[in-house]
């Protein structure tokens, strides 16, 4: 029914007392949003309560949305607040994360299919991503955010640095930092396939 | 001059960024690029975040939600798809609804009062039912045949009878009781019968003060004749 408004229509619908409108915007944004919330998290159950939580905030606050940001950056932006509520109120677990989906011997990470042939190369390639995973749980907050919009959300450094309100130098920065950090991380730990 | 700069440090962090994930501005990716040949360190930079970007993108593949989050306040889709159908109950209305507070605090107080006009409901109708031990007694009561009788109780219930046979029957009947049932309605049973009409249960009657009421009833009655 909505499917061909843009979010800012469906938003001033929404506003107005359309009651369908919102629902569109949920559907339309619940994938990314529960993406970042998961690339943040770290766990499926929480990551699926803090984005029901960025709807249920975004609805609470709709009429006060002015328009001068984009609604998804609008939506992006309540996420990550509630991902940061949530990490401060219990510490994240760097060493489980993003395990309760993947399943701690990353074997979840088949879906995409090893890039390699041999089993060996194939086991070499799991235990990787796994290491992969703990170096992105292991980010202090600040880094962490602007990696998962990258490459959780695809988002551009422009989106990102609207979302999180830093200068655009700044995602750069972070982005390579969280990088180097993880690469760090990384060459401490050697892959070893038992 | 920019290649001597062969160090992390090198003021190229950004630029590393920015092309790995090709989102150079006009002329940094050229520049970057010829940076990078001249300086190993960049370079070997360039390859590792690059490597660490291929596990990551196998994460995001696997980031969708368990069950869709709209399917928490949703109904199922409907079937009929026509406009005349019965539309679907929003998230929007789900949250109106809930997130309404005004709306919740008059919910909960029209739930509390119609708690208190069942429970008031249920106990007006409880103190009027007849308690079971009552009914027991006056069904006790009613019944001559019962061998558990007591006999005074049974002098105030049975209902009376015309003297001419009552007469008949006292004398035919063993049982005291219905010696003294007899007695009461050889002179006069209106007595007995306005002390049952006073007493809530026939089962809490006095018989002491039936007895004496039996015999004042005897007194008019001699009187009265």
């Amino acid at each position: 029914m909505h499917k061909d408004l843009t979010d800012e229509e469906l938003v001033s619908l929404a506003v107005a007392g359309d009651s369908e409108a919102f629902g569109g915007i949920v559907t339309r944004w619940e994938r990314k949003v529960y993406a970042l919330c998961y690339g943040m998290l770290g766990h499926q159950e929480d990551a699926y309560d803090a984005a029901q939580e960025t709807f249920i905030s975004a609805f609470r606050n709709i009429a006060g949305f002015r328009g001068d940001a984009k609604v998804s950056s609008w939506l992006h932006r309540i996420a990550v607040n509630q991902c940061l509520t949530r990490m401060r109120r219990s510490k994240s677990r760097p060493e489980a994360f993003l395990e309760d989906a993947l399943g701690t011997d990353g074997g979840a990470l088949d879906i995409v299919g090893p890039s390699t042939s041999s089993p060996l190369a194939a086991a070499e390639e799991n235990e990787r991503r796994k290491l992969v995973r703990q170096a992105l749980g292991a980010l202090p907050p600040d880094l962490r955010e602007v990696i998962v919009m990258k490459e959780f959300e695809d988002m551009t450094f422009q989106e990102i640095s609207d979302v999180l309100g830093i200068p655009l130098s700044t995602v750069k920065s972070r982005l390579y930092t969280a990088l180097k950090q993880m690469k760090m991380k990384l060459a401490r730990t050697p892959v070893t396939v038992a | 001059m920019e290649t001597t700069r062969t160090s992390p440090d090198c003021g190229f962090s950004e630029s590393l960024a920015a092309f790995l994930y090709a989102e150079c501005a006009p002329g940094e990716a050229a520049e970057f690029e010829l940076h990078m040949s001249k300086c190993g360190t960049c370079a070997a930079e360039f390859d590792a975040m690059r490597q660490i970007r291929e596990p990551l993108s196998a994460l995001a593949a696997v980031a969708a939600p368990p069950r869709p989050i709209s399917s928490a306040f949703l109904r199922p889709a409907q079937t009929d798809v026509t406009e005349t159908a019965v539309p679907s109950f929003s998230i929007a209305a789900w949250f109106a609804v809930l997130m309404n507070r005004r709306t919740l605090a008059g919910a909960v107080a029209v739930g509390l009062i119609s708690a208190g006009a069942v429970s008031l409901t249920l106990l007006a109708v409880l103190e009027e039912t007849p308690r079971a031990d009552d009914v027991a007694a006056v069904s006790t009561a009613k019944s001559p045949t019962s061998a558990e009788m007591p006999e005074k109780i049974g002098e105030v219930v049975v209902a009376p009878q015309p003297a001419v046979d009552v007469s008949s029957d006292s004398k035919s009947d063993p049982e005291p009781s219905n010696a003294a049932k007899g007695k009461s309605r050889r002179t006069s049973p209106q007595p007995v019968r306005e002390n049952s009409r006073e007493s809530d249960s026939l089962a809490d009657v006095d018989a002491e003060e039936l007895d004496d009421s039996l015999r004042l009833s005897d007194l008019f009655a001699d009187i009265g004749t």
